[in-house]
């Protein structure tokens, strides 16, 4: 099901919104003021936003521009829903994000055919953007979330690191079990850490068996408690069909050059695979 | 005058409606306060949503005062805004609706 944030100071149109896109499948959210529109996308990654511009606290456009300044919310699709239909505020609109902007009053028919051209640019992102086996980011979007947390980290002269992770074994399970087997396995660990990553990081699937947490303004020596708690938790999670995995998780601290970082952590976990497994190994 | 205007809503809209009014009948009184006041930002932010949720909920009309409601407070011309306003009123008073259902 797909979700919507309807950021309105107005409540006859938060009302009016709701019972034309009742008649979908849509999990609502609402807004009341620009603040409390940005703090319910941090809490519930809305897919689709219906985003006023004159209100309170922080007017749409502040908060379009505040959400595309962060990678992360790149997928949502955000509409801008509002009274000013100058051509300026249009352009201004789309320069700071939007996808779409419709003029109120609304006809509920435009609402809804946008919705759905909205839905399927959605649909389009995430295809694009998402493993569609494990739910993961994909390593596309892993590489052009770096770029931004990289810029990020020089700016603010913070500290950031990765874990790669790769799942002991695996061959031997696909060529035990069979594929089915292994792709409900590979389910299962990127639920896990999907579930394991603070609002900051993110997991994406590398390819194959192998993952990578991106931990912004983390230092090599958390990032190895990360990795440690990591590995332990998969060691006593109970998985289907083989009960017991275990994974290697390679370290790195970002020190200026992207790919020496790569480099660090693939030797490291490289390191972790030579010497045992089930290990975390930190360069 | 005392000829009603009749208007198609959506009967979606049917619970929603008497409260929408109810709430412009209170923008009204609450316009002519701001008048006095000289509060023209707050005549203008009612404007403003006049403008943006009258056509929404059927009522084309008001969306038309609450665009010439915005604009009066923004050149503060209290004689649009008491004529706008007043149109307001009589059209909500001659208001009938009648709910019909819609095509998606």
């Amino acid at each position: 099901m797909h979700s919507i944030l309807i950021a309105d100071d107005d409540e006859d149109i938060r009302k009016l919104l709701k019972v034309y896109l009742k008649k979908l499948p849509y999990k609502i959210y609402e807004a009341v003021d620009g603040k409390e529109a940005l703090v319910l996308v941090d809490k519930y990654e809305p897919d689709i936003i219906l985003l006023d511009v004159d209100m309170p606290m922080f007017n749409g456009f502040e908060v379009s521009r505040t959400i595309r300044e962060n990678q992360k919310f790149s997928l949502i699709y955000i509409i801008f829903v509002t009274s000013r239909s100058h051509s300026d505020d249009k352009v201004l609109g789309f320069n700071v994000g939007a996808d779409d902007y419709i003029t109120k009053p609304f006809d509920p028919k435009e609402l809804k055919v946008r919705m759905e051209r909205g839905i399927r640019h959605l649909n389009e992102r995430k295809n694009a953007n998402i493993d569609s086996l494990t739910g993961l980011y994909n390593r596309y979007f892993f590489n052009v979330y770096l770029v931004q947390i990289i810029e990020s980290s020089k700016r603010y002269k913070q500290k950031v690191s990765m874990i790669l992770i790769d799942i002991d074994f695996f061959k031997k399970v696909n060529d035990t079990y069979g594929h089915s087997a292994g792709d409900k396995i590979l389910v299962e660990v990127a639920l896990f850490l999907k579930g394991f990553c603070r609002k900051t990081d993110i997991a994406c699937r590398w390819g194959g068996e192998e993952f990578v947490l991106l931990l912004p303004n983390t230092e090599n020596k958390d990032a190895a408690k990360i990795a440690e708690r990591v590995r332990s938790e998969i060691e006593s999670m109970k998985f289907p069909v083989i009960e017991k995995l275990t994974v290697s998780l390679g370290v790195a601290e970002f020190q200026g050059d992207e790919e020496l970082w790569f480099q660090n952590a693939d030797l490291a976990l490289y390191n972790a695979k030579e010497s045992g497994r089930n290990k975390v190994i930190v360069l | 005058m005392s000829e009603k205007i009749r208007v198609e809503v959506d009967e979606e809209l049917e619970e929603f409606v008497p409260d929408y009014l109810q709430a412009r009948e209170k923008d009204y009184e609450a316009i002519h306060r701001f008048v006095k006041e000289g509060n023209f930002e707050q005549i203008q932010a009612l404007g403003h949503k006049m403008k943006g949720s009258g056509g929404g909920y059927g009522f084309d009309y008001i969306t038309e005062c609450g665009k010439y409601i915005e604009q009066s407070a923004k050149d503060k011309s209290v004689e649009d805004i008491k004529v706008w306003v007043e149109n307001l009123s009589e059209y909500l008073k001659k208001l009938e609706i009648v709910y019909v259902e819609m095509d998606d």
